[in-house]
């Protein structure tokens, strides 16, 4: 989760790793963000 | 990032930034003083670039590189799925066993939280996270029997594979359990170099060890070393304790008959010795007495040099020899944090105070990271170096920037590290020859020459290889040490000739 560069060199090295393509929920959008904690809370 | 970088190599762009319009990049932008006016509007869900450049056609240039950059991407990554969430990724591969974690910090605790309840062990390399994030996944982790090593975890080597910034160390009997990365790979390094290997190294992050974690990660990682049948020696490094902590720690070793190195460094030998384990002065010295025992030796206080005595001599020679009176200044350039921190203990008050943007006592902190003057040791790893930019292990040009800026007429010795291995950029040594050719030339026309002391943290077995590492410094005239401590001990040999500052 983040840096590509990890996975690829664990792929290099022959070891089965799966990058995930992740982004910040609701963008990153502090205020989506928040809105979602407290419908989930 | 990298897009960003690529771009600023085109003619005409002074600073770019590339991406989408998080709040990260928004600060990022302001802070590269890129802002403008239709900046406010972008949002999260916008692709942006602000570029500070000379003509419109250097940007028109710059948005068809950009395009050509974004599509290569995706082309690339095209043929291998990422999934969006840690279900899908576990569909994929139901067998994972640990994540590798680099999202912003304030992401962070609620991603790991969700990985530790799918019983996956963490490495968390993202920092800014809080302490009570920190404290709330360890205990999680903790009561799982699961490892959390972070935030702020660069190093770790899981089963002989190294994780995110590592080196490519032999198998065997040692098992450390580390709170400082490079400090880590300096250990695992050498005890490769010293003819011996690894069975398992653990990271725990940075702030492990202070009293508001008491310790969570080292006891658990002790604990899984003791239990470890593959695992005859353990080796504990961290920068000292909080001491009800290191107490805490310390009273394990009694718990177990495998023989247990402590390097606490520059903290308390004589609590170490009175636990039953093994203290030591350096990086190195905890290497070389974990190979010792290992072999079932004796470990002795190491403090000197592996090279040969008369090549020793003839470098301090050879260095005061050629420096003119004036050059009286030390110039430390790190990447790794902790061996800034090792050089400066090591030097002590020897040449007198060292300033530093992360330096032993207040009163040398560096108030001016430009115009220096005196003794200076940079740690460039460090927060104020790294806005906007990847850190120098990975981006070598922020320390070239200050091969530039800080290498001047009156100074002396410059000391530097050389870390290779997984995570580095792909030939660290190459780099910084180039900037000392281009020093030289520099200082060269003002008829003087600089000693350039460096070591090398990594192995033969790293992709960018150690030998042919030494060769690349060497050839540029780099006076190449098998270790941090011995580099910095040859530098304090020098210094110590030279007429005081």
């Amino acid at each position: 989760m983040g840096l590509e560069s990890f996975q690829k060199d664990l792929i290099s090295q022959e070891v089965d790793a799966v990058q995930m393509n992740w982004r910040p929920v609701a963008g990153g959008n502090p205020k989506m963000i928040a809105l979602l904690n407290r419908l989930k809370g | 990032m990298l897009i960003s970088k690529e771009i600023k190599n085109i003619d005409g762009v002074t600073e770019v930034l590339v991406g989408m319009g998080t709040e990260l990049n928004i600060e990022l932008t302001e802070n590269l003083g890129l802002m403008g006016p239709e900046m406010k509007d972008v949002s999260p869900n916008d692709f942006f670039i602000a570029a500070d450049l000379d003509s419109d056609e250097t940007m028109a240039l710059v948005i068809e590189q950009v395009t050509q950059l974004l599509s290569q991407k995706k082309a690339e990554s095209g043929s291998d799925y990422q999934p969006v969430s840690i279900a899908g990724a576990l569909d994929i591969m139901p067998s994972a066993n640990l994540a590798v974690v680099s999202i912003p910090g304030q992401y962070a605790e609620e991603e790991v939280s969700k990985l530790l309840d799918n019983d996956l062990h963490v490495m968390l390399f993202s920092d800014n996270v809080s302490v009570e994030a920190e404290l709330f996944l360890k205990k999680k982790a903790v009561e799982k029997g699961l490892l959390m090593m972070g935030p702020d975890c660069g190093t770790a080597i899981i089963n002989g594979i190294p994780l995110a910034f590592a080196n490519k160390v032999k198998r065997g009997p040692i098992g450390i359990v580390g709170a400082s990365g490079t400090g880590t790979q300096e250990v695992s390094a050498l005890i490769d170099t010293f003819g011996s290997g690894v069975s398992q190294v653990i990271g725990t992050g940075g702030r492990d060890l202070k009293s508001e974690i008491g310790g969570l990660m080292m006891i658990q990682g002790m604990q899984a070393l003791m239990a470890d049948p593959e695992t005859k020696v353990i080796v504990l490094i961290s920068k000292p304790p909080a001491p009800e902590v290191a107490q805490k720690i310390l009273n394990m070793v009694g718990e177990t008959q495998k023989p247990v190195v402590v390097d606490f460094i520059g903290g308390d030998a004589q609590m170490i010795t009175n636990a039953g384990a093994h203290p030591c002065s350096t990086l190195e010295d905890a290497a070389l007495k974990a190979v010792a025992l290992a072999r079932g030796e004796r470990p002795v206080d190491s403090d000197g040099f592996t090279v040969d005595e008369s090549r020793v001599n003839a470098w301090i020679e050879d260095a005061v020899g050629k420096l003119k009176a004036d050059q009286v200044n030390l110039r430390g350039l790190y990447t790794g944090g902790t061996l800034a921190d090792e050089a400066m203990k090591l030097l002590g008050s020897s040449i007198g105070g060292i300033y530093s943007n992360i330096p032993l006592s207040p009163e040398y902190e560096l108030k001016d990271l430009n115009n220096l003057s005196g003794h200076v040791c940079l740690d460039l790893g460090e927060d104020q170096f790294t806005v906007g930019r990847p850190h120098p292990m990975i981006d070598p040009s922020t320390r070239s920037d200050r091969f530039e800026t800080d290498i001047d007429g009156t100074v002396a010795v410059c000391l530097i590290d050389v870390v290779i291995g997984y995570g580095s950029h792909e030939d660290p040594a190459g780099e910084v020859a180039q900037s000392i050719k281009a020093v030289k030339d520099k200082l060269a026309k003002e008829d003087k020459s600089i000693v350039v002391i460096a070591s090398i943290t990594g192995t033969e077995d790293d992709p960018q290889g150690l030998e042919a590492s030494q060769k690349s410094l060497e050839d540029e005239g780099v006076i190449v040490l098998p270790s941090n401590a011995q580099a910095v001990r040859l530098t304090k040999e020098i210094m110590n000739r030279l007429p005081k500052s």
